[in-house]
């Protein structure tokens, strides 16, 4: 198969990128996008230019880390993560654009690679939980029950591709947001810390320029990991009442003359 | 280290609610529920007016005064109704500036010039911020027109509800212009009210469907409620206000 592509090339991410035309002849069917990518790159080093930087680490669809706006939609046509998007989806012959994530919180490192960091200081605001590990629990001291556990799995499974806010018209993450406050809200290891977490994450998610969600429902479209808009329900639910709680519920401590 | 800054920039929890994108959209939802309100009490109060022109007294008449008398005599005069039309003047100002804040917000958040591709995001959805400030120019235009009466091209006085639409609704295009209103309004609804709930936390996977398609339903039900009056007016089903001495009077000086 042969694809005209129109490469979007940026240095660094202080200059304005362009895109770039660029042939790629005789690709197999069955290539995925990023080896199709690879072709070219291999390409572009026989003939001495620079090649085209994307990111990539499994090339299985669980790492999050392959991440390219594929004819302005994030991952490519087929709600998969881009390394799960294989060359046979798309026409012979046609002109492919492929840009990087568009936020302005992901800026561009070089060409379609994108700096997710602000996603992770999400995360390190409270998308976690602080507990001393041990030994193991007793078996029945926590129980968890089967919906329970399905909803908290269902929400974790978010690779943090960030594919929810490059798809979003707002640049939001609350699809993001939503899905690590539902996998730790809900399960009793974090009930600690739940408000706190619940405002920490909402802070740090406007604090990094996210935008606002516009219940367009869109991010959930192009998620690979199918998670629904329900998250995002979960998380005005949870800041409804977060925002309310008295931030700091520790006593003073007592002193003596 | 984030929780300490959050507790030393907190002030109160409706501040910082508003501070953030997620709790000034839940502001904006709840301010939302009042307009939808009496958006719908409105549409119902303007039924009274198919009852027809009565013997020279109006149905609808008498509901604008009972309104105004609302609580009497234990309340004064139109107390009920300025309190009623202060908080809606409120919350459509904190609607406003709050959908103006969050889409600035939401502006400065993508690159300019690389808009993201429409992938379903439905019509209704997708023109909020057009129906929105077109019903901000009606709501004032609406106002001058029947309450203030200060857009008086067809005869207008104080408490003749009836003999006021009539005339209004005999020009084509202040029924034209009042339908455009009522449908920007159905589509603000189909997106605004099923978005309240989910604002709010309250849409759930399994009553997704009922809240989507109720929001429909309401916005079809309000919609049709709004227009049938400058409908029934402009086609004749709704006849002449019975004339006393006053309506002559009137209709010449409209002349």
């Amino acid at each position: 198969m042969n694809f005209q592509l129109e490469i979007w090339r940026q240095d660094v991410r202080e200059e304005p990128g362009h895109f770039e035309t660029h042939h790629v002849e005789g690709i197999d069917p069955e290539a995925s996008f990023l080896e199709m990518l690879d072709m070219l790159n291999e390409g572009l080093i026989a003939k001495g230019g620079r090649t085209v930087a994307f990111d990539s680490d499994c090339r299985e669809g669980i790492c999050g880390t392959c991440a390219l706006t594929i004819n302005g939609m994030p991952h490519g046509p087929n709600q998969v993560t881009t390394c799960q998007t294989y060359m046979r989806d798309f026409e012979d012959g046609s002109t492919i654009f492929v840009e990087p994530f568009r936020s302005n919180s992901f800026p561009v490192v070089r060409d379609l690679a994108v700096d997710r960091s602000a996603l992770d200081r999400i995360i390190e605001a409270g998308g976690y939980v602080s507990v001393t590990t041990g030994p193991q629990p007793n078996p029945n001291a926590m129980p968890i029950s089967p919906e329970t556990q399905h909803r908290a799995m269902d929400a974790s499974i978010c690779i943090q591709c960030g594919a929810c806010v490059a798809a979003c018209p707002n640049g939001a993450a609350m699809l993001f947001t939503g899905a690590k406050l539902t996998h730790l809200n809900i399960l009793p290891q974090g009930q600690p810390e739940r408000a706190e977490r619940t405002r920490n994450m909402v802070l740090q998610m406007d604090e990094e320029g996210f935008g606002g969600c516009t219940n367009y429902g869109e991010c959930s479209r192009v998620c690979p990991q199918d998670i629904s808009i329900d998250v995002i329900g979960m998380l005005y639910r949870e800041y409804r009442s977060a925002v309310r709680k008295k931030p700091n519920p520790h006593q003073k401590k007592m002193v003596a003359q | 280290m984030a929780t300490q800054e959050a507790q030393r920039r907190r002030r109160t929890w409706i501040g910082e609610a508003w501070d953030s994108n997620v709790g000034k959209k839940v502001i904006v939802a709840v301010t939302g529920i009042a307009l939808v309100g009496y958006v719908v009490l409105h549409m119902l109060g303007n039924l009274t007016t198919l009852l027809g022109p009565g013997d020279g007294s109006p149905q609808i008449n008498a509901y604008g005064e009972w309104l105004r008398d609302f609580g009497a005599p234990l309340l004064p005069h139109a107390m009920v109704i300025w309190v009623v039309r202060i908080i809606l003047l409120v919350a459509l100002i904190v609607h406003i500036v709050g959908v103006f804040q969050l889409t600035q917000r939401n502006r400065a958040a993508r690159p300019a010039g690389y808009p993201a591709k429409r992938i379903g995001r439905s019509w209704a959805a997708r023109t909020m911020r057009l129906t929105g400030p077109l019903l901000l120019l009606f709501i004032i235009f609406h106002i001058l027109h029947f309450t203030v009466l200060a857009i008086d091209v067809t005869p207008l006085r104080e408490g003749e509800i009836y003999e006021n639409l009539y005339g209004a609704f005999q020009k084509w295009y202040f029924v034209l212009l009042y339908l455009a209103a009522i449908a920007s309004l159905g589509y603000h609804l189909r997106h605004g009210v099923w978005s309240l709930f989910q604002t709010l936390g309250l849409d759930r996977p399994a009553r997704n469907p009922y809240l989507r398609h109720g929001a429909t339903a309401l916005s079809v039900v309000v919609c049709l409620g709004f227009a049938v009056i400058p409908l029934a007016f402009f086609t004749g089903a709704l006849p002449e206000p019975v004339s006393g001495p006053s309506a002559h009077v009137a209709t010449e000086v409209a002349r």
